[in-house]
This record gives C-alpha cells, sequence and structure tokens, in this order.
C-alpha cells in the first residue's frame, strides 16, 4: 500500500505544476508580419476579424519560457530554452491573428492546423506536419516528413516534402508540390499551372487546367493518374520508358521508341506533360460533378 | 614628517581639501581593458560562433547552388526534347555533393539526419537507375531529362535540409 500512496504523491502534482498558461494579447495592424518561432506540438493557428495577436494555451515547463512583443506592424511569439530533446508534443497553443496577416511559422517539432486565414502563411518545420483550411493567398510549406493537407482555393501554393503525404483539395491559381517519397494526391483543383514532383511516390490528381495552362507531373518509379474534365482540350507529352500508358480519352500516335507520346485532346489550350520512369501513366475521364467544382458536390467529392 | 598619525581626522580633512575635484586620466586606458577583456568574453561563444559562421557558410552555398540552378534548369517541357547535356549533368551532380558535403558538418539532430539519409538513398538510387538507363541509350533525350531532373531533385532535397528549423 505504502509504496502505491509514494507513487500517486510523486506522479499526481506533475502534471499540474509542469503547466504553465499562457495569455498574451497585442494589438497589431490587419496586414502585419507576424513571426511564429521555434513552438513545439500542435499550434493551431486562427484568422480573425479583429487587429490583435492574441496567444492562449497551455505548455509543459520543459518547453521554455514563452517571448511575444513587437511593433503593430511586426510582432513575434516564440518560445526560447525549449527542450526540445524531450519532445513536448502534450504543448497546445492557439494563436489568433488578423485575417490577413503575413504569417511566418518555424520550428523543428510545431504541427499546424490552419483555418481563416487570407494573406500568406509560410511554414517550415523538420518534424511537423501541416493542416489547412481556408482561403490563404498564398501558402509555402516546408517539412522533412510530415504530412500537408490544405483544402480551399488557395491562390498560390508550394509545398515541399520528403517522406509527408500531400494532399490538396479545391486550389486555385499556381501550385508547385515537390517530394521524395511521399504521395501526391490532388483533387478539384482548377490551376493555371501545377508542377507536380516527386521521386518515388505516386502522383494522383483530379481537376481542371485552365486555358492556357500547364500541368507538369514527374515520378521516377511511381505511377501517375490525371482525372482530367472530358471536355478539357490539351496538348499531351506523356513518357513511360518501362511502363503503359492507358486513356480513356481517345489518343491518335503511338509512343516513340523512347516511350513517349505525343498528342492532344479536345481542341489543345493546356498543355500537359507527365513523366514517369518506371511507373504507369493513366489518363481518366472525371465525372461531370467533379468538373464542375460550382456544381453541388463538386470540391466535397473529389477527396480520396 | 609631523608627527601626526595617518588616522588623524584633520590631517586627513587638510589633505582632502588639497586633493582635486576630478582627474583626468593619463592615458586612454579602454583598449588595454578590452584587450584583458576581449580573450574571456569570447572564449564561450567560440563554438556558437563557429556554428554560425557554418550556417552562414550553408546558406552561402544554397544561395549559390539555388542561383546555379535556376540558371541552368530549362522549362519540363523543354526537357525532353534538349539534347543530352552531359557536362550540365556532371555539373549538377557536383553541386549536390558540394551540398551534402555542407550539411555533413552542420548541426542537425540524429533523428533529422537518418531521415535526410533514408531519403538520399531513394533519389541516389533513382539518379543511379537513370544513368544506367542513359548508357545503354545514350542519345535518349527522355532518359537525360529524367536523370536531370533527379540531380536537380536531390539538389533542391539539400538545399530544404539546409533550411531546416535546428532543434
Amino acid at each position: 500500500m505504502r509504496p502505491a500512496v509514494l507513487l500517486l504523491a510523486l506522479i499526481l502534482p506533475v502534471p499540474l505544476m509542469a503547466q504553465q498558461r499562457i495569455d498574451r494579447r497585442m494589438a497589431v495592424s490587419s496586414t502585419a508580419s507576424i513571426r511564429i518561432n521555434d513552438l513545439v506540438g500542435m499550434v493551431r493557428l486562427v484568422g480573425w476579424d479583429r487587429d490583435s495577436l492574441v496567444v492562449v494555451g497551455e505548455l509543459p515547463a520543459r518547453a521554455g519560457q514563452l517571448y511575444f512583443g513587437g511593433s503593430t506592424d511586426a510582432a513575434k511569439v516564440g518560445l526560447e530554452g525549449t527542450d526540445t530533446g524531450s519532445v513536448v508534443t502534450s504543448a497546445t497553443l492557439e494563436v489568433r491573428v488578423p485575417k490577413h496577416a503575413r504569417v511566418s511559422v518555424r520550428g523543428a517539432v510545431v504541427s499546424l492546423d490552419a483555418g481563416g486565414l487570407e494573406g500568406d502563411l509560410d511554414f517550415i518545420t523538420t518534424a511537423g506536419r501541416l493542416h489547412v483550411e481556408g482561403a490563404p493567398r498564398t501558402v509555402t510549406a516546408e517539412t522533412l516528413d510530415g504530412n500537408v493537407e490544405v483544402a480551399g482555393p488557395v491562390a498560390s501554393l508550394r509545398v515541399r516534402t520528403a517522406g509527408g503525404t500531400v494532399v490538396l483539395r479545391g486550389v486555385r491559381g499556381d501550385l508547385t508540390v515537390t517530394t521524395v517519397s511521399g504521395a501526391i494526391l490532388i483533387g478539384g483543383a482548377r490551376i493555371s499551372r501545377a508542377r507536380l514532383e516527386t521521386v518515388s511516390g505516386e502522383i494522383a490528381w483530379k481537376g481542371a487546367i485552365e486555358r492556357g495552362g500547364t500541368l507538369d507531373a514527374q515520378t521516377h518509379s511511381g505511377n501517375i493518374e490525371l482525372r482530367l474534365p472530358p471536355t478539357l482540350g490539351a496538348d499531351l507529352e506523356l513518357s513511360a520508358p518501362s511502363g503503359a500508358i492507358t486513356s480513356e480519352f481517345t489518343l491518335k500516335g503511338k509512343p516513340s521508341a523512347s516511350g513517349t507520346l505525343r498528342t492532344s485532346i479536345g481542341d489543345g489550350g493546356a498543355a500537359i506533360t507527365a513523366r514517369t520512369f518506371r511507373g504507369r501513366i493513366s489518363l481518366l475521364k472525371q465525372p461531370e460533378v467533379d468538373a464542375n467544382p460550382a456544381a453541388p458536390g463538386g470540391i466535397s467529392g473529389t477527396s480520396r | 614628517m609631523t608627527g601626526q598619525r595617518p588616522d588623524d581626522e584633520t590631517f586627513l580633512r587638510s589633505h582632502l581639501a588639497d586633493l582635486p575635484r576630478s582627474i583626468d586620466p593619463p592615458r586612454d586606458l579602454w583598449p588595454a581593458i578590452e584587450g584583458r577583456l576581449a580573450p574571456r568574453a569570447r572564449a564561450r561563444p567560440r563554438i556558437a560562433l563557429y556554428r554560425l559562421a557554418a550556417a552562414i557558410a550553408l546558406v552561402a552555398l544554397s544561395s549559390a547552388v539555388t542561383w546555379y540552378v535556376a540558371r541552368r534548369s530549362d522549362a519540363p517541357v523543354a526537357v525532353a526534347t534538349a539534347p543530352v547535356d552531359r557536362a550540365g549533368l556532371a555539373r549538377l551532380a557536383r553541386a549536390g555533393d558540394i551540398m551534402e558535403q555542407g550539411l555533413g558538418s552542420s548541426s542537425l539532430a540524429p533523428a533529422t539526419r537518418a531521415v535526410l539519409a533514408r531519403n538520399l538513398v531513394v533519389i541516389d538510387s533513382a539518379i543511379a537507375e537513370c544513368q544506367r538507363a542513359l548508357d545503354a541509350d545514350p542519345g535518349s533525350p527522355v532518359l537525360a531529362g529524367l536523370l536531370r531532373a533527379a540531380h536537380r531533385q536531390r539538389v533542391e532535397f539539400l538545399q530544404q535540409a539546409a533550411r531546416l528549423p535546428r532543434s
């Protein structure tokens, strides 16, 4: 009995003593530049209509000391003295920023769950992951091993990860995604330019390309699956030296000796390039409801 | 000698009154003081300075390679039809090697290094496979384009690694 009591006495106070309550607020301009450095655990980033920066939540004591300050146009939030070696994954902070703010988040072990932003978001992490919903003007994300998921009409998107999977839904405009082994899965897109590149991951695309727009998809050993609107006009260059090219569209011509097929569908207009060294390329016609995102269920029906 | 004791109050007061209110230093003492302080002050942050210098060098190297890659890279569509540029491939491979050597001396966590190594194996395998295929079919612009893309991916991956936050 005595050891159990002793054990409880040792364990019980720890969670109470180890937590530090955070509640910091300051006024900033609606387009302020906000840097969030070296936070740990999960950070929820919320864009709101107020011109103020708020950080609330709880941090384990070992998460270090929060610093918070700056001017109305440039503010900084972060942790110093953090023992990241102990991986403070239990930290949860909510950071509220003006929705048009320019936000930069950097940290070795921070994951970000963002929503309501309409400005610019720049996120770099080593082991964290990113989840964004809404319509930021630009999103730039780099993570070594974490997954990246973006849902919403982001106008300009740059994503780079090594082993993480990238899932994008309903993105617009200009898109660049690069991975090493992570899959690239995109649905409900309507883009003017997209560059999708991976070494060993697969690429699955479902979406429209604006007239005059370009889609470049390349993987070394993965498969490429492109689901395109049945009425899309595009010039195609498809290369699969070691794999097959299959299509639900009627393709004129045959692959060259090097495995490259140059052809068109519809009346041309967009330019699509797909290359895989060892994988196969599939062109599929997407259902009309997905081809027209304005139609009911257009975007929601595209997630895999 | 006057015979008065040095701690005599009258004696001290009379001499204190004769003392000047301020004294100009005979010479600038600060350089000597600074010279004595400097070694101790700089001894501790030496490792931090080395790390900072290494980080700056890595960023500079990364920027140089970025410029190099941006200058040399062709539009993806053009790659498949471009003639095989072996010298360009060799330069790109060399740029990647330099980046990798630079990362070797940086202060990355062991877990991060393991992830980097695992992904470099994937990229290097792809490069080797493309290279073998190109050796077997030296005139193939498609294979040359894929090999070039794999080299560029390696450089870009190492650039990303150089930008990673240090834990």
